[in-house]
């Protein structure tokens, strides 16, 4: 999770979602998660993996930053790592 | 509210997009591995605790090393006769190096080893070590995992398995080599048992920190943030794992994450002999194998399991491999080794270490007491597995005591014969497990170290 290519895909990926997902405040937190799970996962989020998204976006003062951190998470999970 | 679309997994949507072949390879990677569920806990009253293993890989010459045949001397030219595994093509090859006894004991070494000799009251000398086959392959597997046919889990992933780790920033079993020995990753695989067992490699071609373990910093975030971000990674991946509980690998990728931020506290530090006082780095010898024994000191110290130090050079996976020029060979490897070897004897025992830690110092097999003419230059000698030596020392182990022997001309080992299954059998002893009980369930039959063999040689074990 520490290489550098993994943080640059992160930040990458995070501007797209805000883009794609209605901006980058916390009012449009949902649907950067919801977003999120459609463009790595290609299913939609469950109720319980958007909470834990949320309870992690809000964590921090830094939007951007807490969102690259996410998008970073997602794709170090084990569902991105592992075909089912 | 989302509508939860009817889904298919990446896997139906493959198999059914007739792609299917792509997941043959992937079975490995899921396969076996699992929760830790064992529980450590000895059979027997353990003598050591870790294990630090130094492979000669190639394979060193017993009859120059440490099991002197005068005879060789007297038949010099003699061709052998009896059954050969490797065709003689010229006869008996005496050694041209000296032997004699050290210390109290009177443990006989040949002069290539001039510092071990200053520790040969803690040396064991096993003469009377034999394998299956005299090839490299084979030999190197059933050395590492006791059956030569690929892939059981290795020793140190056994041990891994049975006493779990000293130290939950480390890992139980680390791997040091410049690039890779011969065989390679198949030496210190976990198999079938979880993969949390399986031993870490790290190359040592640099041994600079940040070039052998990749990646222990984060580019931008500190400890704290990291810890929230691998707390949610650990949430998000145990929910994944809730509904796919038959994949072993999963649970293995998240045991490997959180030895990976457990590892961000303490390896930095554990991994940087350059904190070792110039002093200590120049007793060890400013070489590849010189460092990686100071390593694997530094590893042993912080509780490391089971450190593998594979004595490799820069061009040569196997320099011990001595088919050409075989004396001079010796005389370089061994003034390497031995410098090395010593040091770490010496520092163990310095830091009350030596008593816990069991050292081992062998090859895959001996090379022929006979003489195998080189193409170009100077002689060298062949493979050779019904008779070599081993050396071991700590952990356990009577010190300043030779054991077994090899008939007249070091061919075949002849007194109280060690297998490699129980050489097995008795390091496990050591650590106080039982090489019979220490099984693991798989495929439908519980598998063992030792297969159906070994057998501990207790004489060689100090009482308690």
């Amino acid at each position: 999770m520490n290489d550098p290519f993994m943080v640059r895909q992160a930040e990458a990926l995070a501007e797209r979602l805000s883009a794609e997902g209605g901006g980058d405040s916390n009012s449009a937190d949902e649907s950067y998660i919801r977003r999120a799970y459609l463009l790595i996962y290609s299913r939609p989020a469950a109720e319980g993996e958007v909470g834990l998204g949320l309870e992690f976006l809000r964590r921090g003062d830094d939007i951007k930053a807490r969102r690259r951190q996410y998008a970073q998470v997602l794709l170090a999970a084990n569902e991105m790592v592992y075909v089912d | 509210m989302t509508d939860q679309l009817p889904s298919m997994s990446r896997r139906d949507l493959l198999r059914q997009a007739g792609m299917g072949f792509g997941l043959l390879g992937l079975a490995g990677t899921l396969q076996a591995a699992g929760r830790l569920s064992y529980v450590p806990r000895t059979h027997f009253a353990s003598r050591a605790k870790r294990v630090i293993f130094l492979f000669m890989n190639g394979g060193p010459s017993h009859v120059d090393t440490f099991d002197p045949k005068p005879s060789l001397q007297k038949h010099a030219g003699e061709k052998p006769t009896g059954k050969l595994f490797r065709a003689a093509q010229a006869g008996f090859a005496p050694s041209p190096f000296k032997f004699e006894p050290h210390g109290q004991s009177g443990v006989v070494l040949s002069e290539l080893f001039p510092n071990l000799a200053l520790c040969a009251d803690d040396l064991c000398v096993i003469r009377s070590m034999h394998t299956d086959v005299p090839n490299h392959e084979p030999g190197l597997i059933m050395m590492h995992s006791g059956v030569q046919q690929p892939v059981r889990p290795s020793l140190g992933s056994w041990l891994s398995y049975g006493l779990g780790n000293e130290n939950e920033n480390l890992p139980s079993f680390v791997v040091l080599a410049p690039r890779r020995p011969v065989v390679g990753p198949q030496l210190w695989s976990s198999s079938f048992l979880p993969g949390a067992h399986q031993g870490m490699a790290v190359d040592t071609m640099d041994m600079r920190v940040e070039k052998m373990v990749a990646d222990l910093r984060h580019p931008t975030l500190d400890r704290a943030g990291q810890k929230q971000q691998f707390e949610l990674l650990e949430a998000l991946d145990r929910l994944h794992l809730e509904s796919r509980t038959r994949d072993a690998g999963l649970e293995s990728q998240i045991r490997a994450l959180e030895q990976a931020f457990a590892m961000q506290t303490e390896a930095a530090e554990a991994f940087d002999i350059s904190r070792e006082p110039e002093r200590v780095r120049l007793m060890y010898g400013d070489t590849n194998f010189g460092r990686s024994c100071l390593l694997a000191r530094r590893l042993a110290e912080r509780g490391v399991r089971y450190v593998q130090v594979y004595y490799l050079s820069k061009d040569d996976n196997q320099p011990w491999d001595t088919h050409a020029d075989n004396d001079n060979r010796h005389r370089k490897l061994c003034a390497d080794s031995d410098r090395a070897t010593a040091a770490l004897l010496c520092d163990l025992k310095r830091r009350g270490l030596l008593d816990d830690t069991l050292v081992i110092w062998s090859g895959e097999f001996g090379r022929t007491p006979y003489e195998q003419p080189a193409k170009n230059g100077k002689p060298g000698r062949d493979h050779h597995h019904t008779g070599f030596s081993t050396l071991l020392a700590g952990g356990g182990v009577k010190g300043g005591l030779t054991y077994g022997a090899t008939d007249e001309f070091g061919m075949n080992a002849v007194e109280n014969r060690v297998h490699v299954h129980d050489l097995h059998a008795t390091i496990l002893y050591l650590l106080g497990l039982d090489h019979e009980k220490l099984t693991y369930r798989y495929s439908g039959r519980d598998f063992r170290l030792t297969d159906v063999h070994g057998k501990v040689v207790r004489d060689i074990v100090q009482k308690l």
